[in-house]
């Protein structure tokens, strides 16, 4: 069954290598742009992903900042952080793995994403992951784990 | 039988010996000659400064002598006799307002200080009678010295000069000296000489009665005092201003040292090779009418205040008899006898520190004491003082600019990572894109078709051209503005709607944005405009995306052409997060973004809209905003 990958990223045009690696490598890939779509999707009980690509750096729209407060997403800055913080728990109950796939590549992010609990091998920043084989290879580790605790 | 001419014209007890006084007056409550006369006691109040000295006035009644708030009477028989607790101005301005139903009374009455003067002395002499008033200046005495003072009393009306008292019942003179507290043994007996011989004695200091305060009140009193003293002295920024602070000085002092009151001299400058100095200022109760003392009071030298016998005597005038010096090593307060219009004496004490008064000893030994209060001392000690403050200052103020240099620079530096982090997010994404496709058809290209091979670079080439105009855009800008080249326009003539089709249609390609569509309805002419072309671009797409990135989702981005006082204008609206309309020209503002792009994931430089103002100006041309609603419209003018 071929895997399946949610990649929640307001940014849609310039992923298209990236999707279209993914897809020509037989994953299927859904990408959503809005945070509360994204927040749909894990709180849907057939949510049935093997791994989320979450972006960080998100806008949060007005109809969302009530379950995205802007002070806690630092005005949508962090937006990936704070919403990994609320579906963690979630996404660990259904072995879902998690990649922070981001433009950002400071130490800052990256310690944020340590405190709420990511393994620093699942951050990547976008620079690193440019060449879609080196993206192609992380997002195979990460699933490759996976099977291994299921 | 006493006469009137038995008693003394308010002129004549002013230039008697005070002991005269006492005993006349005490034979004429003793005797009442026809004439009700109280003997009016000092009695220090807890806050002499609020009582205005009103509640010096006894008020007796033929059967009960008892000493509390009161005013003479004109008659034995009637009058407002009301018994008014000490210090309780509400009964005692009862007495006033009773007194001021009196048809016979047609003084003024005065509120507060004055009590004497102003509202009993007029009763008095309106019915020709004289007034004979003692005052007795003194400290608060504590309860449990009451018993001493009898003792003391008694040992001093047995004296051989002071026989005449003894025709006093003892019981009256025992209350008309309740009221002078005394704290040691002794002093009651010099504080009567002073009494005695006011003119003569009034340079002989009796000692003041603070030895009693300074063991109840303790050391405490003594710092917080000093420290009040030594916190007005440097807060003066001038002696001038110290002048100014000079009634919480010497009401400090007067709590810590038990002075009763004083006057202040200052030093005004010198004259014939004297010093001068002038009454400026008084603290504490005791007078009764205080005159204006710029006005009335003489300049002193410095001689004078050093002489600790001589008695300044001062013409008589509407001050009436003032006589004020300052004991030598003494502080600088004075002792002034202060009367009104109405010639009656009244006689204040207060006491100051004389050398040679154990007392004085004491205070001796206090260096701050004496180094705060000479006054040639003062200036100094305000100077250094003033020179450390300033210093401390200049520190302050040094290290507050550094903090300030510190934090501007940390801001500084955090709003260049800011921009450096935009920077690159904002150029980054784009080459990122075309990376991923390259790095995809190098290692995919066998299984993509010629057909997605072509689609793919060609997206790729959009998405790198897309970085690279809005580099070269904003690169021309910052290298003109730091003066590194000149802004070179190539201008060359351009048709405005073909040239935003095409750029449109690419943006939509490189964006992938499918739900906007770009509107041209509104191009009612399509000029051929004549501007720099990487300008022309690098505005445009800096427009359209923006208006991509804000608008809502499924609205169009109109793109127009008008005429507008006769020039052509193109136009480009959205509609998306209302901008404000204080915001219009805020857009135009480097590193200034909106409400609406803060909150997305944009973490935008804010300095498209800046920069393509720029471009158009460069161009002698001009971009501006204007806002309706949700309704964005950016009006470029091409130049003309």
């Amino acid at each position: 069954m071929p895997r399946q990958i949610l990649w929640i990223d307001n940014d849609r045009s310039f992923l298209k290598g990236h999707i279209m690696r993914l897809k020509m490598e037989g994953y299927l890939v859904k990408q959503i742009t809005k945070l509360s779509d994204g927040a749909d999707e894990i709180r849907d009980p057939n949510f049935n992903y093997d791994l989320l690509i979450l972006d960080v750096m998100m806008s949060v729209k007005e109809e969302e900042e009530e379950e995205f407060p802007p002070s806690e997403t630092d005005s949508g800055r962090g937006a990936g952080i704070l919403f990994y913080r609320k579906y963690k728990n979630t996404l660990e109950a259904k072995g879902i793995k998690v990649l922070a796939f981001t433009i950002r590549s400071d130490e800052d992010i990256r310690e944020r994403f340590r405190e709420a609990g990511l393994p620093e091998s699942n951050f990547m920043a976008k620079t690193e992951g440019s060449d879609t084989s080196v993206f192609l290879k992380k997002v195979e580790e990460i699933l490759a784990e996976r099977t291994q605790h299921r | 039988m006493l006469s009137r001419n038995d008693f003394l014209s308010p002129d004549e007890i002013s230039q008697i010996a005070p002991r005269r006084i006492i005993e006349l007056a005490i034979k004429g409550v003793m005797k009442e000659y026809g004439l009700s006369i109280s003997v009016m006691l000092d009695i220090d109040e807890d806050d002499p400064e609020l009582s205005g000295g009103t509640d010096k006035v006894f008020i007796t009644d033929k059967g009960d002598y008892e000493p509390h708030c009161a005013f003479l009477r004109n008659h034995p028989d009637e009058r407002v006799n009301i018994k008014c607790p000490k210090s309780d101005r509400d009964h005692f301005e009862r007495a006033k307002r009773e007194v001021a139903k009196d048809p016979n009374y047609s003084g003024e009455i005065y509120t507060c200080r004055g009590g004497l003067q102003d509202f009993v002395v007029p009763i008095i002499e309106r019915a020709n009678n004289t007034f004979i008033g003692v005052i007795f200046g003194g400290q608060k005495r504590p309860k449990e010295f009451k018993s001493a003072a009898r003792r003391r009393l008694r040992d001093f009306i047995f004296k051989q000069q002071n026989r005449d008292l003894q025709l006093v019942p003892f019981r009256r003179l025992y209350r008309l000296f309740l009221k002078v507290d005394q704290v040691a043994e002794g002093q009651l007996e010099e504080m009567m000489e002073t009494c005695q011989s006011i003119a003569r004695e009034i340079s002989d200091t009796f000692r003041f009665f603070s030895e009693q305060k300074r063991t109840e009140m303790g050391l405490k009193l003594e710092t917080n005092c000093v420290g009040i003293i030594e916190s007005a002295l440097l807060q003066a920024g001038s002696e001038e201003e110290l002048w100014l602070s000079m009634p919480i000085i010497l009401g400090a002092m007067k709590d810590w040292l038990c002075f009763d009151w004083g006057i202040v001299l200052k030093r005004e400058g010198s004259q014939d090779g004297k010093e001068i100095f002038r009454a400026i200022e008084t603290i504490g109760h005791g007078f009764r009418h205080t005159p204006e003392l710029k006005k009335e009071l003489l300049e002193f030298s410095s001689e004078e205040l050093e002489r600790k016998t001589e008695v300044i005597a001062l013409p008589q005038s509407a001050a009436g008899n003032i006589e004020s010096f300052a004991p030598r090593n003494s502080t600088m307060w004075a002792i002034a006898l202060a009367r009104g219009e109405y010639g009656v004496s009244a006689i204040l004490i207060c006491g100051s520190v004389q050398e040679g008064s154990g007392r004085h000893e004491e205070l001796e030994r206090m260096v701050d004491f004496k180094s705060l209060f000479r006054l040639s001392k003062i200036s100094a000690l305000i100077a250094s003082r003033r020179g450390e403050l300033r210093a401390l200052e200049g520190e302050r103020k040094r290290r507050a600019e550094l903090e300030e240099v510190e934090r501007k620079q940390a801001e500084t530096i955090d709003t260049l990572n800011n921009t450096l982090l935009s920077l690159t997010h904002w150029l980054n994404r784009p080459l990122i894109g075309a990376n991923g496709i390259l790095t995809t058809i190098r290692d995919k290209h066998r299984e993509l078709g010629p057909e997605r091979l072509e689609e793919a670079i060609a997206w790729a080439i959009i998405a790198i051209d897309h970085t690279a105009l809005v580099c070269r855009g904003i690169s021309r800008i910052f290298a003109v503005e730091g003066g590194r080249e000149k802004f070179k326009i190539r201008r060359e003539k351009i048709d405005a709607k073909i040239e935003l089709q095409k750029l449109c249609s690419t943006m939509r390609i490189a964006f992938d944005e499918s739900d906007i569509s770009f509107n041209f309805f509104e191009f009612r002419e399509s000029p051929d405009i004549e501007m720099d072309r990487d300008s022309f671009l690098y505005v445009f797409y800096t427009l359209i995306d923006n208006a991509i990135k804000y608008s809502d989702f499924g609205k169009e981005i109109l793109l127009g052409c008008d005429m507008e006082g006769g020039r052509y204008t193109l136009k480009v609206k959205s509609y998306g997060e209302p901008i404000l309309p204080v915001e219009k020209e805020k857009v135009f503002e480097r590193f200034w973004r909106g409400r609406n792009a803060a909150r997305g994931d944009e973490v935008g430089l804010g300095i498209g809209c800046w920069a393509a103002r720029e471009h158009m100006r460069h161009n002698d041309g001009d971009l501006r905003l204007e806002v309706s609603s949700r309704l964005s419209i950016f009006i470029v003018y091409p130049p003309m």
